[in-house]
């Protein structure tokens, strides 16, 4: 498992302090069944190549599970390092960031 | 016999009275949850993406993209298809939908579109337009809601002509919401603030468009500046070898 810079701060952040036993308790189950765990779901076109999985109600973590983004070719469009060295193994984990882009848009009551 | 004038005069008359009728306080919006809003959002760009000629160069103004949103609402509507959640009222340039201008902002906020004068599609908009094309609405589920996309577009395929559509769409005889017993009129006759259509509800819907999860992450993603910042950031730290094992 790797786990970006972003994703440290964030974890130490304020913000997900408080959650982060229950956040890496989900990355535990993550582990164990990458591709199933926590509701994952596969992005697609500009995103390609990651996953979002569900830490919170509205907090998504985003990752790439290398043996699935070889299998599928879609190193290209989001390329980390492992995508040009080959350098890590088929089972790595590579953990970019907590996202809350679930939370930001409110639903669309507007009865002016 | 009675005069034309007369007759005329009946007739409008007749026609104020039932739109008295039928008429409704605009909302100024249809309750959508913010998976509708942005799937809407995407499919209004796929569909303004294949009806403009060169969607980079010139994607239509706000009118030209208003009534071709108008055009496939209505036939979605009259498929009793729920693939638009899209209300729209008469108003000075004929129907007009709140939700369109929220569709504008966030294509906007999101660099898939460039507005000006006319709308510009970026790069990143325009392969996100073919990508949920291909992936979404040529899925076999829905059939329904392709159709009327490509019945539209196609029509309008070209270079955006706002009045030749203003005058299509003026044309065009509708039953406003309400009371469906009433007879269609013609759009230039409905009064500004008359419901013209509104979305179809799931519980009498024919169909509907379906989405993966995976793509309604997507698009959630797609609209998300502060996320997508964060997820730049994470790629940035992994393309720079600042990662941290285990």
């Amino acid at each position: 498992m790797r786990r970006s810079l972003v994703l440290l701060d964030q974890l130490e952040s304020r913000r997900y302090r408080s959650r982060r036993t229950r956040i890496e308790a989900r990355i535990d189950e993550l582990l164990k069944e990458p591709l199933r765990a926590a509701r994952s779901e596969r992005l697609r076109h500009q995103f390609a190549g990651l996953r979002s999985a569900r830490v919170g109600d509205a907090t998504r973590l985003i990752y790439r599970v290398c043996q699935e983004c070889r299998q599928l070719g879609e190193q290209e469009r989001l390329p980390l390092d492992c995508c040009v060295n080959n350098a890590t193994a088929d089972r790595t984990i590579n953990l970019l960031c907590l996202s809350e882009h679930y939370a930001d848009m409110p639903l669309a009551f507007d009865f002016d | 016999m009675p005069s034309t004038s007369c007759l005329t005069a009946v007739a409008t008359t007749t026609a104020t009275r039932i739109l008295d009728s039928v008429r409704v306080a605009h909302v100024g919006g249809t309750m959508r949850t913010a998976d509708q809003r942005r799937t809407d959002a995407a499919l209004l760009l796929t569909l303004w993406a294949k009806a403009a000629e060169t969607p980079v160069v010139d994607a239509g103004d706000k009118l030209w993209q208003m009534k071709l949103a108008f055009l496939v609402a209505l036939d979605l509507v009259d498929a009793r298809v729920q693939g638009l959640n899209l209300s729209f009222y008469r108003w000075t340039w004929g129907p007009l939908s709140n939700e369109v201008y929220e569709a504008w902002d966030d294509l906007t906020a999101s660099k898939l579109v460039q507005a000006d004068e006319h709308f510009v599609f970026t790069r990143t908009g325009l392969d996100l337009a073919q990508a949920f094309y291909q992936e979404v609405v040529c899925g076999e589920p829905n059939l329904l809601v392709r159709e009327a996309v490509d019945r539209v577009a196609g029509a309008w395929h070209g270079q955006p002509v706002t009045a030749r559509i203003l005058k299509h769409v003026y044309d065009l005889e509708i039953a406003p919401c309400g009371d469906e017993s009433l007879s269609p009129l013609p759009i230039r006759n409905i009064e500004r603030g008359v419901e013209l259509i509104e979305p179809v509800p799931r519980s009498e819907a024919a169909g509907w468009l379906t989405i993966e999860p995976g793509w309604l992450e997507t698009l959630a993603l797609t609209f998300n500046a502060e996320a997508r910042t964060s997820l730049e950031g994470a790629i940035a730290s992994f393309r720079s070898g600042h990662v941290i094992v285990g």
